[in-house]
């Protein structure tokens, strides 16, 4: 991010200029070019450039360390135009002579031209040459020529995304002109090459001269931020002046020497003020860019290790400032959108298509689709969707006999309570049992403790060709007698159950079954059961027959689906998802680091590419990234 | 940031028994933001002079095509109706809201011209000065025609209306990157258009003229160059 190249041009004549970082070789003509004459300019001194004189130079490189930059450069210049007598394009400054090596193609360039049809307005563009050779010439910022002799600082920066990405900006002054975007971002050039100034040379012929002076140049290894820009003409035009006006000021009024600022003492006076001045833009400069909104590429960096973001140097600087302002912007963590906006770059999303995953403790589902990512599907009888309704069907002759040694293959769909233990409600809606339910076999509410197996059924069963409305518990390997609570209406059917007390691991507790006929929330009949659960960790719906073959075909229908965890902590829970299958280049590790660093102490957070484990897959050691079902 | 910014288009409610087009102003219509009317409308419709719009444009060709253009102040309505005096046929239109622009100084450029029974209608060569200036381009016309842009633009809004006689209307845009002479650029049609195309190239000012550096005594301190490296530890190769 440094300077590469500085030629100051204050050498008197006879004397060769040199690069002030010593990248290069003094620079000097050939044959074909001639050294431009020194002139005054407004640091002192610069070189005059004529077209009619074929002014120009050029320098090799010193070493293999310095100025070839094949991504972002700045080049900026003290200048002024002579559009008088000139013909054509006219190079400032290109690193690279296009001699056939690749050393020296063109990797950077920058050239003005008055505009063809527009007299009085000038074009200025970076080019370069691809790895084919070609010449890539870029769209050009446009300025109005500020008079012949006119000095003036004109800056172009080139920014390198991607192979296809190149971004261009340029400033007249601490103006911004233009930012253009082309897609030449195969970028030619190699160690030790050469650079000229004031033309540019290809198959060894000189052409293009600048016809001009030219004050200063300098080439930086980054790209200079518009406020680093105006930063440095605050400092050359407001602040210096100020010093140097400051300190005239304190000389008596009447003084000769303050009538005229070029005399000796006028001189000192100046170099005394200068660096007053040059001391307050300094301090100016340190106030107006610290903060994150507008830190430079040095500093940005440090901004993101003080708030723990993963660095991503590839991205924009405008990209990393936001995403660090975001995570400073954030109101008690958990501003949606400043989050969106927090996690997009490192999850490479534009920021709407950030999902940030947050629960409440209540799970429902009305079955337009039965979706994998929470429901865990038995093997034994068929689950789908039919009309917005869960459909369990089952052929005559099936075995939907509870198996605990084959936790998988009985008939059942469940979800996790997202608790261990503690209070809860959970229903369920039969839709239509009453045609297609066979002999011994319940169906309803299905509650379930993975790790035991005890397991609650609490629905409707053919009771000897008698449908009942009742349930039946599993508990310690034992499957208990079917308790007929009551008649069934053969209608809809609304059964739910809620703990009286805490369920206490080992201990009995006492749960509420009740059943309605009028709606989910109304016209229950509650019945108090004591069971011995181990704590009920999954919820759902079942059909379980004890007989070994179902007597007939089974077709049961369930909807409206309900379950509260009242000691969950799902809501304490909170995802960052990102689709793997949209396209980009997430850093899903840094996600997760910038979730764990951004999150409320009480919560816990994760960047994920999955709704649930999903083992499937060899990317991600196995496992997704994913929250152990959160959904 | 330079150059002019697209924030959104709306396109207009056309009443051909009250006589009125009205374009609602989206969200991003705040004020001190600049608004671009296009109008297109048969060459023998007309409407109501709206004098505190600014003309840009006042194309009679084969269809009438309007370009106005205004920014949003304090006392803005939500919408900005149009009083038809004339509408024997539909007529269409799009409003666009510009951010960093100026009604006395968007236009840049434009250029016009009618196309006959064309299944690919044109809008003309059009002088562009600066590479970010916007680069747009209008056709409308009669008929239900499914009008598409050219493959490198972007479409803004196309679209038919039959309410009174129908027509047709397709904006698009790109950034110019270039300057110079813009070609012209043709559209797609279902159906051989009868109609007319404009050309138009908007920006958000004028070239600046630079600010030069003026100091009767030479003797100022230029750029600084900068050394950004972090030091070597010791110790470490």
């Amino acid at each position: 991010m440094s300077t590469v190249m500085r030629f100051p041009f204050n050498e008197p004549d006879g004397v060769l200029p040199s690069d002030a970082t010593g990248n290069l070789g003094d620079l000097r003509a050939e044959a074909g070019i001639v050294a431009p004459a020194r002139v005054s300019a407004w640091t002192g001194f610069g070189r005059r450039f004529r077209q009619a004189n074929s002014n120009a130079l050029f320098a090799a490189d010193q070493s293999d360390l310095g100025t070839l930059l094949l991504r972002d450069v700045t080049v900026r210049g003290l200048l002024s135009l002579t559009l008088d007598g000139a013909v054509g394009a006219q190079v400032i400054l290109s690193r690279g002579t296009n001699d056939g090596t690749l050393a020296d193609r063109y990797c950077y360039g920058l050239e003005v031209e008055e505009q063809a049809g527009n007299p009085g307005f000038v074009e200025v563009r970076m080019f370069w040459h691809d790895s084919a050779g070609a010449l890539k010439k870029q769209p050009a910022g446009v300025f109005k020529h500020a008079g012949d002799g006119a000095e003036i600082m004109l800056t172009a920066t080139r920014r390198w995304e991607a192979t296809d990405r190149v971004v261009c900006r340029y400033y007249v002054g601490p103006e911004q002109i233009a930012e253009l975007v082309t897609t030449d971002g195969d970028i030619a050039g190699g160690t030790t090459g050469k650079t000229s100034v004031g033309a540019k040379k290809s198959a060894g012929v000189w052409s293009s001269f600048f016809n001009g002076d030219i004050d200063e140049l300098e080439v930086l290894a980054k790209e200079l931020s518009p406020e680093e820009i105006r930063e440095d003409w605050n400092r050359m035009t407001v602040h210096q002046p100020a010093g140097v006006a400051t300190f005239k000021a304190l000389a008596p009024r009447g003084i000769l020497w303050t009538q005229n600022d070029g005399n000796d003492i006028g001189k000192l006076v100046k170099i005394a003020g200068q660096a007053l001045g040059f001391g307050a833009a300094t301090t100016e400069r340190l106030r107006s860019l610290f903060l994150p909104d507008r830190a430079t590429l040095e500093r940005i960096g440090r901004w993101e290790k003080i708030c723990g973001l993963s660095p991503k140097p590839n991205d924009s600087l405008d990209v990393r400032r936001a995403r660090v302002v975001s995570y400073l912007a954030r109101e008690e963590g958990m501003s949606l959108p400043a989050m969106r906006t927090c996690f997009a770059e490192i999850i490479d999303l534009e920021a709407d298509d950030v999902q940030i995953l947050e629960f409440t403790n209540a799970v429902t589902d009305d079955f337009a689709t039965l979706d994998p990512l929470r429901w865990l599907v038995g093997s034994s009888g068929t689950w789908a969707i039919d009309t917005n309704q869960l459909k369990v069907t089952a052929l005559g002759g099936a075995d939907l006999r509870f198996d605990p040694l084959k936790t998988m293959n009985f008939c059942h769909v469940r979800s996790v309570l997202h608790q261990t233990g503690g209070r809860f409600i959970a229903g369920i809606k039969l839709a239509q049992y009453w045609t297609n339910l066979p002999a011994n076999t319940i169906a309803g509410l299905f509650l379930y403790n993975r790790r035991s197996n005890d397991s609650v059924w609490f629905g409707v069963k053919n009771v000897a060709g008698n449908r009942r409305i009742g349930y039946q518990i599993l508990a310690n390997g034992v499957l208990g007698a079917f308790v007929d609570l009551a008649a069934s209406p053969d209608v809809p059917l609304w059964v739910r159950v809620r703990p009286r007390s805490s369920a206490i691991i080992g201990n009995a507790s006492t749960m509420s079954f009740e059943y309605s006929t009028v709606g989910p929330t109304l016209g229950f009949t509650a019945v108090d059961v004591t069971t011995n659960t181990f704590g009920t960790e999954w919820v759902g719906a079942a059909a379980m027959c004890t007989d070994a073959a179902l007597a007939a075909n089974l077709d049961v229908r369930f909807d409206e689906f309900r379950m509260l965890a009242l000691e969950g902590d799902r809501v304490f829970h909170w995802y960052v998802y990102r689709d793997p299958g949209l396209p980009g280049d997430p850093d899903m590790a840094g996600a997760h680091l910038l979730a764990t660093k951004v999150k409320p102490a009480h919560t816990y957070a994760s960047a994920i590419t999955s709704k649930s484990v999903l083992c499937d897959d060899p990317i991600d050691g196995l496992c997704d990234r994913g929250p152990m079902g959160a959904v | 940031m330079s150059g002019l910014k697209l924030l959104d288009s709306v396109r207009p409610v056309f009443a051909n028994v009250a006589k009125t087009l009205t374009f609602t102003l989206p969200a991003a219509a705040t004020k001190g933001r600049l608004m671009v009317l296009v109008v297109a409308f048969d060459a023998a419709d007309s409407y109501a002079a709206m004098p505190d719009w600014t003309q840009l444009l006042a194309f009679a060709g084969t269809d009438k095509v309007h370009v106005l253009a205004k920014e949003v102040d304090d006392n803005e309505p939500d919408a900005v109706e149009l009083a038809l005096t004339l509408a024997a046929k539909d007529w269409l239109g799009q409003l666009l809201i510009f951010e960093n622009g100026a009604a006395a100084v968007v236009l840049e450029a434009s250029a016009t011209t009618n196309f006959a029974a064309d299944a690919t209608p044109p809008t003309p060569l059009v002088a562009c000065k600066q590479a970010i200036n916007l680069d747009v381009r209008i056709w409308s016309g009669d008929g239900a025609l499914n009008l598409t842009p050219p493959a490198d633009m972007e479409t803004l809004d196309s679209y038919a209306s039959a309410l009174a006689a129908a027509r047709s209307f397709l904006i698009a845009m790109k950034v110019a990157n270039a300057s110079g002479n813009l070609a012209a650029k043709d559209a797609g049609a279902s159906g051989a258009a009868t109609g007319s195309g404009v050309s138009l190239v908007l920006r958000d000012r004028p070239p600046v003229t630079p600010v030069g550096l003026v100091d009767p005594v030479p003797g100022n301190i230029g750029f600084i160059g900068r050394d950004t490296r972090p030091p070597r530890e010791a110790g470490l190769p």
